[in-house]
Order: structure tokens, then C-alpha cells, then sequence
């Protein structure tokens, strides 16, 4: 279905190569992102409208990649920035929709209006707070999660490369746990995110004034 | 020396997580980027995690914070073996004295008298909160505190605000009682709401100095609230510098400040 080459390297890597002017790295990011972007928005955006989202996404990705922060890999990054797209897209629908309802027929927009925004629609504050307490919570109930992620944390709070970072992470993670492996650590980090996000989804359904 | 060979064989999703927070090599991250090609699912949680690892990597230092608190509530401290002391000391006959005086300086002092001029500004709003339940075994304070928030989560202020303080009191000669900071924030949240602004702010102020950041900032947040439901400016523009660099509430408290400092 697909023919284009799978990338010889991470995102992350050809991002780096296409930062640095390498025309076929950038293409190949590129139509890696489409792909991934046009499964995620079929699931929540009406056909017609999907390829201007992720178009639109893309465009954004396309002129701020060079320059935006590696806090986070380009992925991780690029699908924040596609979420928002998701979620503009919905406000500009809703707003379309309220400016050509009748007055009188101004109770019924809530139902009415495709303004429901699928990918969640927290902001940024609402998800750093949701995330702290979150994680707080996580740290009771298992302090070894709380261990391993605030390792990890601590490890970028110090910087360097990613190379550094994890190995860094891991090992003072092994000094409180050391029948870690590599590997074991992963899923061990794989599991208290699982838990991380459970609570966030009780939290966040759970709020009682919205 | 650990031996690498000898590690176990990983599934493509157990990668998720280190994938998310960096940890992975490029040969590791291109493997797992990969599966999020072939599997829609893993490519989902992914998206849906997305803003929750980007805020973690942005901010690491924040949430640290947040962990380091957590882990020292859970190991008995010199000020909560001191706490405890006290909490021995405090009988209640003592208690009910200094509470009574605290309320009689509380009405003389910081209730106004008449319609404030900051009280405008104040926007009370309950505070967000994601019940959890609690194990069978879960200690009284737990489960007390657990009862309160239901009281709170359908807005019957002097429920939860009665809960909350048994849930305190019942925590008190608990030194490894991890929500003492959390109890107080909801206590001064629910008796704000309440209109009992004058005893919303003694545990606010217990909930401001909380190492939390989530903890400490609602609490000043909500004390910026309560100093102007007390047409207490000043005091609201000192709780109001300390948010400033808040990521949660930065913005808002900037605002509130410019306005505050308008003639």
C-alpha cells in the first residue's frame, strides 16, 4: 500500500540530518510523520477534514522543527503539535457552527455542534497539574515507581545527551534495585507509566468541577 | 559488571515509556518507531501520552520536586517526630482555648466590616479533584479523608470540611500519614467555599508551605482568594508573588497582579 522506503534511522536522527540540509532525510521524516499522522486522524477527525489536519500539522511541524527545544524526541513532539491541530480544528467548527445558529436555537448548540474535541482537551497548565498530582499519587501507592521516575528526572534535570541521560538514569536506579537489567528496567518503566496514566484517566474523569 | 547479553527479550510496547522519557538508543528508538507504523494501537497510546511526556521532560525539575516531597513524607522526620510531640502535648481542652482565641483575633482582625473593594476580584472555585479508592486496610485517616472528598467532590462544604478536619486529626500521631498537606488544602478550599473565609485561611497557610508544588501553589492560590474575599490587597499581592513562577498558575497570578496594582 505504502511504498516508501522504511527510514534507515530514528526520527529523531533523520531530524538532525535534515536540520542539516539533507533533502532525502527531511522527505523521508516527512512522509513517516503523514502516515502516522493520517492513522491517528481518521480516528477523530470526519474524512473530509482530514487531510487539511494533518496537512495543516505537518506545515507547523515543517517550520519549527530546526528550532524547537529537545526536551522531547521529535515524535513525541510532533504528535503534541498534531493534538493541537485536532483541537483547533474542532474550536474553528464549533465556533462556525454557533455564528450561523439562530439566536433562538442557541440552547441546542451544545448538542448539536461536532465541537466534542476527541483528543481530550486538556491545556498545557491542566496537564502539568493533572500530572503532578498524578505522579504524587503514584509515589504513595508505589514507592518504586516514584524511585524510578524520579531517577529518570532527575537524570535530565542534569542534562546531556541522550546517551548520558539513560545511562545515568539506569544506573542509580539499579543502585536502590539491582537486579535490574537493561531491559527489566524498561518494563519496569513501561509499568508504572501504565499506572501513571490510570490515575491521570481516574483524575481526570473523576473531577468533579469542570 | 552487568551482563547485557543475558538480559531478557523485549516486546516493542514495553519500549513505550523509555521511548517517551528519551532513554532509548537510536537503534531501540527506530525499532519501536517502527512498530508505531504497523501497530495502531501502540501509535494511540502514544498520541495520548504525548502531552503528559512532553511536560515531564520540559519541566523535570518540578516534578522531582514532587517526588522528593512525597518519598521524605514517608520517612519519619524531625518535624514530624516533633509534630507528634506536640499533637501529644495539645490536649483537648488546650486546643479548644487557642482555637477560640485564634477565631476571636481571626473576626477581630481580618473580617471586614463592610463591602471590600479587592472582594470583586476574587474568583472562588472549587479545586479539581480525581477521587481514588482506598484498600479495605487503608488507615483510618485514609479512609476518612476519602469520605470528606466525596463530601467535597458534591459540594456539601461543611461535610467535607468536618471530614477533613476528623481525617487531620486522626492522621496527626501518624507521622508516615502522607496526605496531611492535601487534607489541609481541601479543608481551606471547602470552608472557603462555605463562606467561612476567616478559618480557610489558618489551613491554607498550613497547605501553602507544603514542599508539593501542586499542594502548596493551590493553597496560595486559594489564599490569594481568601486574603481578597478579606479586602486584604496587600496580602493578596505577597501570596501573589510567590506563584509568579508558578507553570500552573504564573500567568493567571501576573494578570491578577496588574490588576491589583491598577489605581
Amino acid at each position: 500500500m505504502n511504498d516508501v522506503p522504511t527510514p534507515e534511522a530514528s526520527f529523531d536522527t533523520l531530524g538532525d540530518r535534515a536540520a542539516g540540509g539533507d533533502g532525502r532525510a527531511e522527505a523521508v521524516l516527512f512522509e513517516e510523520l503523514r502516515v502516522r499522522f493520517l492513522t491517528i486522524t481518521k480516528r477523530r477527525v470526519q474524512p473530509d477534514h482530514v487531510e487539511d489536519v494533518v496537512q495543516d500539522a505537518l506545515r507547523i511541524i515543517l517550520g519549527k522543527y530546526r528550532e524547537r527545544s529537545r526536551d522531547c524526541g521529535l515524535l513525541v513532539w510532533s504528535l503534541t503539535v498534531l493534538r493541537n491541530v485536532i483541537g483547533n480544528h474542532y474550536q474553528t467548527r464549533r465556533r462556525e457552527t454557533e455564528r450561523t445558529t439562530q439566536v433562538e436555537d442557541w440552547q441546542r448548540i451544545g448538542e448539536e455542534t461536532p465541537g466534542k474535541d476527541p483528543s481530550g482537551g486538556l491545556d498545557h497548565d491542566e496537564t502539568a497539574g493533572l500530572l503532578e498530582n498524578a505522579v504524587a499519587e503514584l509515589a504513595r501507592r508505589s514507592p518504586r515507581c516514584g524511585d524510578i521516575f524520579r531517577h529518570i528526572l532527575e537524570s535530565h534535570e542534569r542534562g546531556g545527551g541522550q546517551r548520558e541521560i539513560s545511562q545515568r538514569a539506569f544506573e542509580t536506579v539499579c543502585l536502590e534495585h539491582p537486579d535490574l537489567t537493561r531491559n527489566t528496567f524498561y518494563v519496569a518503566l513501561h509499568r508504572c507509566r501504565a499506572q501513571l496514566r490510570s490515575l491521570m484517566d481516574r483524575m481526570e474523569t473523576g473531577v468533579g468541577h469542570a | 559488571m552487568r551482563d547485557e547479553n543475558r538480559d531478557i527479550e523485549i516486546r516493542d510496547e514495553d519500549l513505550l515509556a523509555a521511548y517517551e522519557l528519551g532513554l532509548l538508543d537510536d537503534d531501540a528508538a527506530h525499532r519501536f518507531e517502527a512498530a508505531t507504523r504497523k501497530d495502531a494501537s501502540l501509535l494511540e497510546e502514544l498520541f495520548e501520552g504525548a502531552p503528559a511526556a512532553a511536560a515531564m521532560t520540559a519541566d523535570p525539575a518540578r516534578l522531582v520536586a514532587v517526588l522528593r516531597a512525597v518519598r521524605a513524607e514517608s520517612q519519619p522526620s524531625t518535624y514530624a517526630r516533633l509534630r507528634g510531640f506536640f499533637a501529644d502535648l495539645l490536649t483537648p481542652r488546650i486546643l479548644a482555648s487557642a482555637m477560640v482565641t485564634a477565631a476571636v483575633i481571626i473576626a477581630l482582625v481580618l473580617v471586614p466590616t463592610g463591602e471590600g473593594k479587592f472582594a470583586g476580584l476574587a474568583v472562588l472555585e472549587p479545586l479539581a479533584y480525581g477521587q481514588i479508592d482506598v484498600r479495605g486496610d487503608a488507615p483510618t485517616a485514609d479512609r476518612l479523608f476519602h469520605d470528606a472528598m466525596d463530601s467535597y467532590l458534591v459540594q456539601n462544604w461543611d461535610t467535607a470540611a468536618v471530614g477533613l478536619e476528623q481525617a487531620i486529626a486522626a492522621g496527626a500521631g501518624d507521622a508516615s500519614w502522607s496526605r496531611n498537606d492535601q487534607a489541609h488544602l481541601y479543608l481551606g478550599s471547602a470552608r472557603l467555599m462555605a463562606g467561612r473565609t476567616g478559618s480557610a485561611v489558618t489551613a491554607l497557610q498550613t497547605a501553602a508551605v507544603s514542599p508539593q508544588p501542586p499542594v502548596s501553589e493551590r493553597a496560595s492560590w486559594q489564599l490569594v482568594q481568601a486574603r481578597l474575599m478579606l479586602d486584604d490587597g496587600h496580602g493578596a499581592l505577597i501570596e501573589l508573588e510567590g506563584l509568579l513562577n508558578s507553570p500552573v498558575y504564573g500567568q493567571r497570578a501576573l494578570e491578577l497582579k496588574k490588576r491589583l496594582e491598577t489605581p
